[in-house]
């Protein structure tokens, strides 16, 4: 019992020590766990697959460098999904520290399929304003945004021409870190103008999306990294990419990590329970 | 293994190292990274704010843009939020401060009124449309089970906050019906958080090993 | 008239908003149109607050010298740099990446002079130092801001400081607001563990209950479980409460563990002594959409209650709180 209470006593810096160790290790030396794909990713997966050539994808940017991780390769999946099936995207946000993050998406993955800027994918920007952004973008596009992220003038850019407000997009996917996100996008730009919305959201939030997902408000959910990974893996199965999957090969860290948690907190009880009995 | 030798990338790593330090114990690295995260953030945001907000939708429109492409009833128009804008620098001005209610009021004022037609129908008619049982469910016995199973755990969890009446009887088990079922709820919620949280910390070292050390392609 | 001219705005506003949200005329949709391009507007202006609230909290700091007022310079300066390489037109490559590596340097070995005592009678140089950079900081902003009023062709000429989608922009972003940002709450995944072995302790039914979902969702969440079938994982929890039981001697444990245990004997019966095939992906998918969803969808009617109710006060001026104090 003595062992137990000194357990209890442990240093937490050796906790972090051994915490690192055991996260760093499956990334240098791959555990081969392998990813397979839910219910939830593969819905949003097929919503997109559904979409008619030609026709445009909203992607809203809603995340910060903090959710980079979990949310980026979401949106990277969903980009190279789209462009291989001859999508259109369109990519605003609502968080302006995730500009930087639309930007690099919009300068790095058009260009493994030949798409051009301007013709296949136009980024918005940021505004200030959240459900007024996404209220102005129900009516007119122009009148929120009138030139995109980079200046240019939403009349020369020959994507626009077809599209003029939130109607004129069959479905849009907001990947969002928490509020402003996607439960501004399903009470503005859903219940006012009809559009069908999935949603890549950070584990933190995924188990909140649950109810709307049971009444088909979310056509799909992609919940935080591993739901990244599912895209991920349903991409590159269905012939559309071959790119580094920066998800999937997180995903055998994470099964590490979590099994750590686990095994801390039955020992972290076990020990307490132990030594609170024996009064120690 | 194949060091960087960008000096961008060896800043990247060194404010990474001066935050994690932190673990280790407060130390005065850590807390210069705290405040030089917080500068640049804000300046980072108020740059931002200027180019994609400030500029474009208000100071190139109302002085920037000739009579032919924005009309002087718009130009006009424009003064009213300048003004309203302006009332927040009131803020800092303390015989003036009380000027700050006129933008607050006019934002919270649109705010509300905007806001609860959409969470009527988004969060409480949606959501009641899903919570009640339709024909569809006597499809198959599980479908079935598993809807009652919700049902009954959504009214519960209700009652569970309902607070005018004390809990005793028939009010008693159902809160305490709603406890169990919100208990499954944090404890996903839980899990769930512990994958964002260690997914962050994957991220952080999936930069440090492949962009930094160069050890993982 | 200071407090009543706001109230009656406030309630104006929201009246107007809520009856338009319903009324599809095209005086209705203009309105709608124009107010929700004065609140863009009026929302960026709302920065304002925070920006001035952070430079007034760091120079009084550092007017007052309290504890730490060395980093609220660092903090300030980290404002002022980045807003004006942003805001400033044009700027010359070598300025654009001296100023941040400039303040970075200086920052730290502000740090270093003034935390260890041998190196404190360095100050005055440190003042000289930073005084020379700030000059050849301004000098740089000076010949930026010439260049760009009188055309002059500069070598390494870049087009927009933090211009959106310039490379400067990229590299603030990139070099400094990701790994700080990022690494912020990377710390967060070890604090989770500490607090899990320390804090989380099934004290009561429901903490336990909330333990058990956790590990389901946790396990189920990642490949590691995906090839799991639930059976083992009950087999886990009987043998777990049966050692928990005999450590802390509790007759609960053990009764719970042999509940669990006839409960998955009956179980293995029912599918002729196979492991029946439930999965603990499926296990966690069902906790999720069942349990999970019927708790979060309780929780989503308080807010949306909860918020529809604190709108309308605040539109029918029960609610005044945003109004501040003071007899004004």
């Amino acid at each position: 019992m003595k062992f137990l209470s000194h357990l209890l006593k442990i240093d937490r810096r050796i906790i972090y020590i051994v915490m690192g160790l055991l996260v760093i290790f499956p990334l240098v030396k791959p555990l081969g766990l392998g990813v397979t794909s839910g219910p939830r990713a593969t819905r949003l997966f097929d919503a997109v697959d559904s979409i008619p050539p030609g026709k445009t994808l909203l992607i809203a940017v809603d995340f910060d460098p903090s959710s980079m991780p979990e949310l980026y390769p979401m949106l990277a999946a969903v980009m190279r999904h789209a462009f291989a099936k001859d999508l259109k995207v369109l990519l605003c946000g609502l968080w302006v520290t995730g500009a930087g993050l639309a930007d690099k998406a919009v300068t790095e993955i058009p260009p493994e399929y030949g798409k051009k800027y301007g013709d296949d994918v136009v980024y918005l920007g940021w505004k200030a304003g959240i459900d007024a952004v996404i209220l102005g973008m129900g009516e007119n596009i122009r009148n929120v945004f009138p030139t995109d992220y980079y200046g240019h003038p939403l009349e020369s850019l020959a994507m626009m021409r077809d599209v003029q407000r939130l109607r004129d997009i069959p479905m849009g996917v907001a990947i969002s870190a928490g509020t402003p996100g996607y439960t501004d996008w399903l009470n503005f730009a859903q219940s006012r103008y009809g559009l069908k919305l999935g949603a890549g959201v950070t584990a933190v939030s995924a188990a909140d999306a649950y109810p709307y997902l049971q009444t088909g408000q979310l056509t799909g959910l992609l919940a935080g990294m591993k739901g990244g990974a599912e895209y991920e893996v349903l991409v590159q199965k269905n012939g559309y990419s071959k790119a580094y999957m920066p998800a999937v090969a997180a995903m055998d860290s994470q099964s590490l990590a979590h099994v750590v948690i686990l095994l801390l907190v039955i020992v972290g009880n076990v020990a307490y329970f132990a030594t609170r009995k024996r009064g120690t | 293994m194949h060091i960087s030798t960008s000096i961008l990338t060896w800043i990247a790593v060194i404010l990474t190292f001066g935050i994690f330090s932190f673990l280790w114990k407060d130390n005065p690295f850590y807390k210069f990274c705290e405040h030089l995260y917080v500068g640049i953030s804000l300046g980072y945001v108020i740059s931002l704010n200027w180019y994609n907000s400030v500029y474009p939708d208000l100071f190139r429109p109302l002085f920037f843009q000739p009579l032919s492409q924005v009309s002087l009833g718009n130009k006009l128009l424009l003064i009213v939020p300048l003004v309203l804008g302006l009332c927040y620098f009131c803020r800092f001005i303390p015989q003036a401060s009380w000027l700050v209610r006129f933008p607050m009021a006019f934002v919270l004022g649109w705010g509300a009124g905007v806001t609860i037609p959409a969470v009527f129908q988004t969060s409480l008619i949606r959501q009641m449309q899903g919570t009640f049982l339709t024909p569809g469910i006597f499809a198959r016995w599980d479908v079935f089970l598993w809807a009652l199973l919700s049902f009954v755990g959504v009214i519960c969890s209700v009652l569970y906050f309902f607070f005018s009446r004390e809990h005793k009887g028939a009010l008693k088990l159902a809160s305490e019906t709603g406890i169990v079922f919100l208990m499954v709820g944090f404890g996903a919620s839980f899990g769930y958080t512990v994958m964002a949280r260690m997914s962050l910390l994957i991220g952080r070292f999936q930069f440090l090993l492949r962009d930094w050390l160069g050890m993982i392609r | 008239m200071k407090r009543t001219i706001p109230l009656a705005l406030v309630l104006i506003m929201g009246i107007t908003m809520m009856i338009q949200f319903f009324v599809p005329h095209p005086v209705s949709v203009g309105y709608y149109d124009l107010t929700t391009k004065w609140i863009r507007i009026v929302g960026a202006f709302a920065l304002v607050l925070g920006t001035g609230s952070f430079i007034m909290f760091h120079s009084d700091k550092t007017r007052r010298r309290r504890q730490g007022w060395g980093y609220s310079i660092v903090a300030i300066a980290a404002l002022v740099v980045v807003a004006l390489i942003g805001l400033c037109p044009r700027i010359m490559l070598w300025w654009a990446v001296f100023l941040p590596t400039a303040a970075v340097v200086l920052g730290l070995l502000l740090v270093l002079v003034r935390s260890v005592d041998k190196l404190k009678r360095f100050i005055t140089i440190w003042y000289v130092i930073a005084g020379a950079a700030l000059l050849v900081a301004l000098a740089g902003f000076a010949v930026g801001v010439l260049a760009g009023r009188f055309g002059w062709r500069l070598p390494h000429e870049l087009a927009g400081g933090i211009r959106p989608g310039s490379i400067l922009q990229n590299v603030i972003f990139t070099n400094f607001l990701v790994p700080l940002n990022a690494s912020m709450f990377a710390i967060l995944a070890f604090y989770m563990a500490s607090a899990a072995y320390r804090a989380f302790r099934a004290r009561t039914r429901e903490a336990a209950l909330l333990l058990v979902a956790a590990f389901i969702v946790m396990l189920g969440m990642v490949p590691i479980g995906a090839n799991v079938p639930f059976f083992w994982f009950l087999v886990v929890a009987v043998a777990a409460l049966a050692v928990a039981g005999l450590v802390t001697r509790a007759k609960a444990l053990f009764i719970g563990a042999g509940m669990l245990a006839v409960g998955l004997l009956v179980w293995l019966v029912f599918w002729k002594f196979r492991i029946p095939p439930l999965m603990l992906p499926d296990t966690a998918e069902w906790v999720l959409s069942v349990p999970n969803m019927a708790a979060k969808r309780a929780i989503i009617f308080g807010v949306a209650l909860g918020g529809i109710a604190t709108s309308l006060k605040v539109i029918l001026g029960i609610e005044r709180g945003w109004l501040g104090g003071g007899k004004q």
